[in-house]
């Protein structure tokens, strides 16, 4: 290798005397290691320079290894949700036996990594009572059981193969006879009778209501299916076969997964009764037919031929790998993969969200590899026009073009087996420090219990380093190529690479007499600069104008300082923008939210009077509530509907398109008939409501019957959803609330829209099909049950006082307000709201104290709803939303803030370098210019002079590429968020600009110091090689 | 008249054990109109001895008056006004502003004093130069001489007390140098011109009028040559 570049470089003729043989010693070895050490002797000359160059390309490579390292471990935090939630399973065999076990574990040797087996003991029946809110099938499945005898070798021994129920209270079954239900079951009393499988009794029977400790008996069987043709099969977990209900007739529920719904269902194999002990409740799955009760994995019995289900994983390296070897398991097909696990390991063909991660991950490496290789190819540039005469030397003592070349390639591999091992090492400890700080939301993110933590697999980590040295080569090309055409000849003369540029070579064409360089005084250089600024402008002027090239260098890296400093801004105001848009909380913001409605089981029963349960146990259940620790402000509004009237001048006018019953929430006819949606609200938000003049001074009193009518409504006239008023806010009038009359011999009437107008239908009570309904024009099917004055208001001036949120109110039309103890203490008004099947809802609004628990807060909110025909449905928890979204913002704005941060860096390295280094370029120069009489003043004034004109080039551009940028941020955000303000964005670009003008004064601070530390008297001597 | 006084010029560069004094105690004068040609071997305190009287770098201790006035005494912001009016400095290396043209280098320290360019001595000192047609070149559109021959013109537009050249020919053929070295006595023959030249060589050396060799730093002989 070496004897050869001496051959290139003295081509085939002997140097001198020079025998080749003799040269194998010490010659070519002396010849290569001097370019090296000179090579090395540049860069320690160069200190500054070389230490932001291996600054810049460590902060490129950690970069890089930080977008790729956190795109893989948010691939291991989505794999290890999967595996959380799914188990680490790949393969799932249904209805296997022993002797496919042992085939597999023949064909999968070594590379079987874990094995579970789960068995499904049957089904049984609840009695017909029970299944209304049981469920029709009690399923029966065994606890998974992991088998020895695998390899387990793949890391994952945290996670199950298959996941065991997450258990509610109690704990797990352990042996034979203990069971776990799901804990809607709790409490339950179960009767005993028959099913709703024709002629078969129920198979779950239990004495008095179902808790820990209590005895359930089980008589387990084999649902099978019949289809039209005369085929069966068998419905259950393991048969992958899923009915919820019954099948009786043609319309079976659920899914059906066979071209032909089956016709009917049998139970078979039925067991002898078993009676288990309840040692737990755990959570629903969904996954079986009905809820699933387990049973420890030992246990025996159930229905005849009990099936056996097995999970394995695998240390396949790759998807074909896996399929062959379940290929020859299962020739026929009939097993399952875990296909969103093998998609987040990267194991699957079809990777969805491998790609986007990867594309992500992609277009952020393409940004910094750009940001790296225009760094390094302008250090190298500059290290190499620095050292023209150097090379220039080299070249006439005979060094090759492709020595010269090859002393730059040197000093980049110097550079990178520095600076690349250092930025992995900083990017390493970037992402876990960023992922450390932010797991938390990153796991909210991804869904997961856990953190998401650093994980980094051995080919991101190839792929850096392949990246940021290809970076490398590809920016140390150019500028090495320039070296090895350096010249003898370029040694010899000086400011070579000083040129005219040809707008220069023009105007010096133009000028003919030699005073034509003057000014018309002979005092100045001829030029506006000169006239504007004296001589340094001037100076300043021609040296851009000369070194153009360089010039557009200085003032592109500026620029691109900008646009990142200020993207990254802007971007940063766009997340937390459209987070705040999301999660931005209405007027009367509140932090919890409990729901509650009549019991079901009471309404049903038809045991309700005239009263509504929820309606009577409002005020006490807001007090209650109230009185919770922690709790600084409460408020109710309860939901109900009445069919109603409105007096002439409250109808609205609706616009043209807009049709009554269809279009969006407008449900009020020509005549003022309606089915209006009425929003009760407690004493303290009606009087809020009177103080603030929204309620009329009359009507304060919250005893008093009266009604606030929202004037807007959110509607679609058939083209365009929108808010449209509807009626003058301050309108007052009246409205008759409507009750419906009963009919001898039919139900509750129903009130149905049609053609613009409602109309009550009746069904008879004995009804075999619909067709003998009856319809009847409100007015004939109703009475008068309350007259309530009213007032048209803005739904937003209510929304600021209560907790009725304008958004609801502008969803129907008419939406009513009233006070709660009002409508409580009238009978019509109960009558109206109450008629048919209707109940109301009652939403309960909690604002927390500073510090104060919410969960804790939301538990008790959930025992102080506790009321005699009550039934609590629900909590909102919007505080833990907003805690999540904060998480999630903080999350994205800390990769994002880091992002930027370090992409700026780069940028400012790179300004760093173009300008400090074409200022020590020129040290001669100034020297010169010193000694010819130039002062101290006018010297800085036209540094001044040349730095201003960089920065506002550097400037202008850079803000129209930041303003680009943008809009084109905006107009994507804009495709998934509305409401983002598009908005110069001066703060950020005034920051930026102070940035940018910062290191700029820095840079030539330090090359000015640089070139004042060496002797003016050194400077002048010359030629410093 | 003595235009030219120095008085026990001392320049040691460092301290301690590294200290190099370049010039030790010198002491001499030179009249206006003269041509002192110094010469010495390398290291011998030449170039130090220039620099101090082109007010370019500042002596350890002694004095140097041009005019009657002590250079030293001067700011560094009137030292910069000292060397554009009273010293023209010429170098081996040219050191010529690249980005400037002929004409802009040659009238560079009166366009920085702010004066009028006088055209006469311009057009003048063009044709004498041999530049004239290359007014509006760069520097590095020029030949060596040329560029030397700009070195000197600049040198010699604001007509200063003294011209100081530091191996003028250094640089230069035999041919360049024998025409740089006939402008530079042209100029004080027909300007009256104070000048002084440091230079190797013998020949150059014995056409001034006075030589004075330096050694170690000291002033070996002063001959007045004629």
């Amino acid at each position: 290798m070496a004897a050869k570049h001496l051959r290139d470089s003295i081509g085939d003729r002997p140097l001198l005397n020079h025998r080749p043989n003799d040269s194998k010693g010490v010659c070519p070895q002396l010849n290569h290691s001097v370019f090296v050490r000179y090579t090395l002797r540049s860069l320690a000359a160069n200190r500054v320079r070389t230490a932001v160059t291996v600054v810049g390309i460590a902060l490129a490579t950690g970069l890089l290894m930080a977008v790729l390292a956190s795109v893989t471990s948010l691939q291991e935090g989505l794999a290890n949700q999967s595996r959380e939630t799914g188990g680490v399973w790949q393969v799932e065999l249904r209805e296997t036996d022993d002797a496919e076990l042992a085939r597999l574990r023949e064909f999968a040797g070594a590379r079987l990594d874990r094995l579970a087996i789960r068995r499904d003991l049957g089904a049984a029946p609840f009695s017909a009572d029970d299944a209304e809110h049981c469920g029709t099938y009690l399923s029966v499945l065994t606890l998974p059981q992991e088998q020895d005898g695998t390899a387990r070798s793949r890391g994952d021994l945290a996670y199950e193969v298959i996941p065991s129920p997450t258990l509610e209270s109690g704990r797990l079954p352990e042996r034979d006879g203990e069971v776990v239900l799901t804990s809607n079951l709790r409490g339950a009393e179960l009767a005993p009778g028959a099913s709703e499988l024709p002629g078969v009794d129920a198979g779950v029977t239990a004495e008095g209501p179902l808790a820990v400790g209590s005895e359930v008996t089980l008589s387990l069987g084999r649902r099978v299916a019949h289809y039209e043709d005369g085929t069966s099969q068998e419905v259950g977990a393991e048969s992958g076969v899923m009915y919820q209900s019954v099948i009786v007739g043609t319309d079976p529920y659920g899914m059906p997964n066979v071209e032909q719904g089956p016709i009917a269902e049998t139970l078979e194999g039925v067991s002898a009764p078993q009676t288990y002990t309840v040692v737990g409740f755990v959570d629903p799955d969904w996954e079986t037919p009905g809820y699933t009760a387990y049973v420890s994995a030992d246990a025996a019995g159930g229905a005849a031929m009990p099936r056996e289900t097995a999970y394995f994983s695998t240390s396949c390296a790759s998807y074909e790998e896996l399929t062959e070897l379940v290929q020859e398991l299962r020739p026929g097909g009939g097993a399952a993969l875990n296909v969103g696990l093998m998609t987040y390991e990267g194991l699957t063909p079809d990777r969805l969200i491998f790609d986007t991660l990867g594309m992500f991950a992609a277009t952020l490496a393409a940004v910094v590899v750009a940001a790296a290789v225009s760094l390094i190819t302008n250090a190298f540039t500059i290290s190499v026009s620095e050292r023209t005469r150097q090379f220039g030397l080299l070249s006439s003592l005979g060094a090759s073009r492709r020595q010269l070349r090859h002393t730059v390639l040197v000093e980049a591999a110097v550079l990178g087996a520095v600076g690349i091992p250092l930025g992995m090492a900083l990017g390493l400890a970037g992402a876990a420090v960023a992922f450390a700080v932010t797991g938390t939301g990153w796991a909210r993110m991804v869904g997961t219990a856990s953190e998401v933590t650093l994980s980094v697999r051995p080919w991101c980590v190839g792929l850096t380093v392949l990246l940021a040295v290809l970076a490398l080569l590809v920016s140390a090309m150019v500028p090495a190529v320039r070296a090895g055409r350096v010249s003898a000849v370029d040694a010899i003369r000086s400011a070579a690479d000083v040129r005219p540029s040809r707008r220069l070579r023009r105007v010096f064409r133009r000028r003919r007499s030699p005073l034509d360089d003057l000014s018309a005084d002979r005092r100045r250089p001829r030029g506006l600069a000169a006239r504007l600024g004296g001589m340094p402008a001037f100076l300043a002027r021609r040296t851009l104008a000369v070194s153009a090239g360089k010039a557009r260098v200085a003032v592109l890296s500026l620029a691109v300082s900008v646009t990142l400093l200020v993207t990254a801004g802007v971007v940063n105001d766009m997340l937390s923008g459209a987070v705040g848009v999301a999660y931005g909380g209405g007027a009367f913001s509140y932090d919890l939210e409990l729901y509650t409605a009549d019991d079901s089981s009471t309404v049903a029963e038809g045991e309700k009077d005239a009263r509504s349960a929820v309606l009577d146990a409002s005020d006490g259940t807001l007090g209650r509530i109230a009185s919770i620790d922690g709790v600084s402000a409460a408020a109710y509004v309860v939901q109900a509907a009445a069919t109603a009237r409105l007096s002439e001048e409250l109808v609205p006018a609706l616009p043209g398109g807009v049709v009554p019953g269809s279009s969006g929430g407008v449900n009020v006819s020509e005549d003022g008939t309606a089915s209006a949606s009425v929003y009760l609200v407690d004493d303290a938000s009606w009087h809020a409501l009177a103080d603030a003049g929204v309620v009329p001074a009359d009507n304060a009193d919250p005893a008093r019957l009266s009604a606030l009518l929202a004037s807007t409504v959110n509607a679609s006239d058939g083209v365009r959803y929108g808010e449209r008023e509807l009626l003058g806010a301050g309108t007052s009038g009246t409205v008759e609330l409507l009750a419906l009359d009963a009919r001898e011999g039919y139900g509750d009437p129903l009130i149905a829209w049609g053609d613009g107008e409602p109309a009550a239908y009746y069904v008879p009570t004995d009804a075999e099909d619909a067709s003998r309904q009856v319809k009847v024009p409100v007015d004939e099917a109703t009475h008068v049950a309350a007259t309530v004055p009213v007032t048209a208001v803005s739904p937003d001036d209510l929304g600021e006082h209560s907790s009725v949120s304008a958004a609801q109110l502008k969803g129907d039309c008419p939406a009513l307000v009233m006070p709660a103890r009002a409508v409580r203490e009238s009978a019509g008004a109960l009558e109206a709201l109450l008629d048919g099947s209707r109940t109301p809802w009652a939403y309960y609004h909690v604002r927390l104290a500073d510090g104060a628990d919410d969960a804790e807060v939301l538990r008790q909110m959930d025992d102080a709803a506790d009321a005699p025909g009550v039934e609590s449905l629900g909590t909102t928890n919007l505080l833990a939303q907003q805690r999540d979204a904060r998480a999630m913002s903080f999350t994205v704005q800390v990769f994002l803030v880091c992002f930027a941060a370090i992409l700026a860096l780069i940028a400012v390295a790179n300004v760093f370098n173009t300008i400090a280094s074409g200022m020590m370029l020129r040290t001669r120069e100034f020297a010169a210019l010193r000694s010819a009489g130039m002062g101290e003043r006018a010297f800085r004034r036209m540094i001044l002079a040349e730095c201003a004109d960089y920065a506002l080039r550097g400037l202008v551009l850079g803000t129209v590429l930041a303003l680009v940028v943008e809009l084109v941020l905006w107009r994507a955000m804009s495709l998934s968020v509305s409401g983002l303000a598009l908005a110069v964005p001066w703060g950020h670009l005034a920051l930026a600009f102070a940035v940018v003008v910062a290191v700029l004064a820095a840079s030539v601070v330090y090359a000015l110091r640089k070139t004042h530390a060496l002797n003016l008297v050194e400077a002048l001597r010359a030629e410093a090689l | 008249m003595d235009i030219l006084q120095i008085e026990h010029l001392t320049k040691t560069y460092g301290t301690g054990d590294t200290a190099v004094r370049a010039l030790d105690d010198v002491s001499f004068t030179v009249a206006a109109g003269e041509f002192v040609a110094i010469i010495g071997s390398s290291g011998s305190g030449k170039s130090t001895l220039l620099h101090m009287i082109g007010g370019v770098d500042r002596p350890t201790s002694g004095t140097v008056r041009l005019n009657g006035e002590d250079v030293f005494q001067r700011s560094d912001e009137q030292l910069a006004v000292f060397r554009r009016r009273e010293v023209g400095l010429v170098y081996q290396f040219y050191n010529l502003v690249p980005v400037l043209d002929v004409v802009e280098n040659m009238c560079l320290p009166v366009l920085m004093d702010g004066r009028a360019v006088n055209e006469k001595r311009l057009t003048n000192m063009l044709h004498v130069l041999g530049l004239e047609g290359r007014e509006h070149h760069l520097p590095n559109q020029l030949s060596g001489g040329q560029q030397q021959r700009v070195a000197i013109g600049r040198a010699l537009m604001n007509a200063p007390a003294v011209v100081l050249a530091d191996e003028p020919t250094g640089n230069l053929d035999s041919r360049n140098s024998a025409e740089i070295m006939s402008l530079l006595r042209k100029s004080n023959k027909e300007l009256g011109q104070t000048l002084i030249v440091i230079t190797h060589d013998e020949d150059i050396a014995l056409t001034a009028d006075r030589v004075i060799a330096l050694e170690d730093g000291r002033i070996a002989s002063d001959t007045r040559v004629r």
